[in-house]
């Protein structure tokens, strides 16, 4: 997932996507970095020059994976597995 | 190439199905991802990846490049009902699988493919450049799927201790039938599971019939 903004934007994103992933179950990778510096006045010393408004200058990257794959979470998977089996076990006795 | 940065474990597990994905398929696309998943083999699939970021060969690339299995059915390869035109989407896979295993270097010329179709032979009318390759024939039956699956994969992995057919075909409906119930208390139906969630529920499901296995995740 590619957040981009400026330096505070990229972060507060970060932040929020973290929260979600947490909300959900999910594993978000604990290493997130700021990635690279898309048209820095350095590259763009002209147009940096003429301009007031702040260029996107950070991206932060940062890699989600579900925990063990799944979205749905593997306690959530597990009792609703377990769940299944003993509704038929008790269907059928 | 991408994906041969895959764990050589993984990668020797891994078998990447090219099929379709439309409804009238999912009983047999169902019955392929039980059979390779019960089987110790881990599935693989176009739709387990969602980037729009990236392009679908790519993600076709990738995915094949870590896959030492290989699954293609082109029993829809028939005239699309909407805009009259054939469905080439099976048949190319299959060649860049084959291609892969051709011009690709170390382990992916160790690659297997099982090519599965409706009716004996007839891909051979449609694609006659793969005419001697062996094919299994599969009348759209679920139970006929599991058997030339599981029977491929004992073979190609040269597998000694698998479940038989027949056994793995009860399991399967048995599956089926704690399926409606365990998406229910996943507040899903059937139909909303993800591929990754079905794959991820079949795991589950086999150890808790069986704790004495360990359940793997690739």
């Amino acid at each position: 997932m590619l957040i981009m903004g400026n330096g505070e934007i990229a972060m507060d994103g970060m932040s929020r996507v973290m929260q979600t992933c947490t909300a959900l179950d999910w594993h978000p990778r604990a290493d997130f970095s700021i990635v690279s510096a898309m048209k820095t006045s350095k590259q763009k010393p002209a147009r940096a020059a003429t301009s007031s408004r702040t260029e996107p200058t950070q991206a932060a990257r940062i890699l989600i994976l579900p925990k063990k794959g799944s979205p749905l979470g593997e306690a959530r998977i597990r009792a609703a597995v377990k769940h299944a089996i003993a509704e038929r076990e008790r269907q059928s006795a | 190439m991408a994906g041969g940065t895959t764990p050589r474990l993984e990668y020797d597990r891994s078998v990447f199905i090219n099929c379709p994905f439309d409804p009238a398929y999912q009983p047999l696309f169902a019955a392929v991802i039980f059979t390779i998943q019960y089987s110790g083999f881990f599935a693989r699939s176009a739709l387990e990846v969602s980037d729009g970021s990236r392009t679908r060969l790519a993600t076709l690339c990738e995915l094949i490049a870590g896959c030492r299995y290989g699954i293609h059915d082109l029993s829809r390869t028939s005239l699309d009902q909407t805009h009259g035109l054939p469905r080439m989407n099976m048949p190319f896979e299959l060649g860049l699988f084959l291609g892969c295993q051709r011009y690709g270097s170390g382990r992916h010329q160790r690659k297997a493919s099982l090519i599965l179709d409706s009716e004996p032979y007839r891909y051979q009318k449609f694609l006659s450049d793969i005419a001697g390759q062996d094919s299994l024939a599969h009348g759209d039956d679920p139970k006929t799927v599991i058997l030339h699956v599981r029977n491929w994969l004992r073979t190609a992995a040269k597998l000694t201790h698998l479940a038989g057919g027949e056994a793995m075909w009860a399991e399967f409906q048995l599956f089926q039938r704690d399926l409606p119930t365990i998406a229910r208390s996943l507040q899903l139906t059937p139909a909303e599971l993800t591929f990754v969630d079905y794959r991820h529920i079949i795991g589950t499901w086999q150890q808790q019939r069986d704790p004495s296995r360990t359940l793997e995740r690739l």
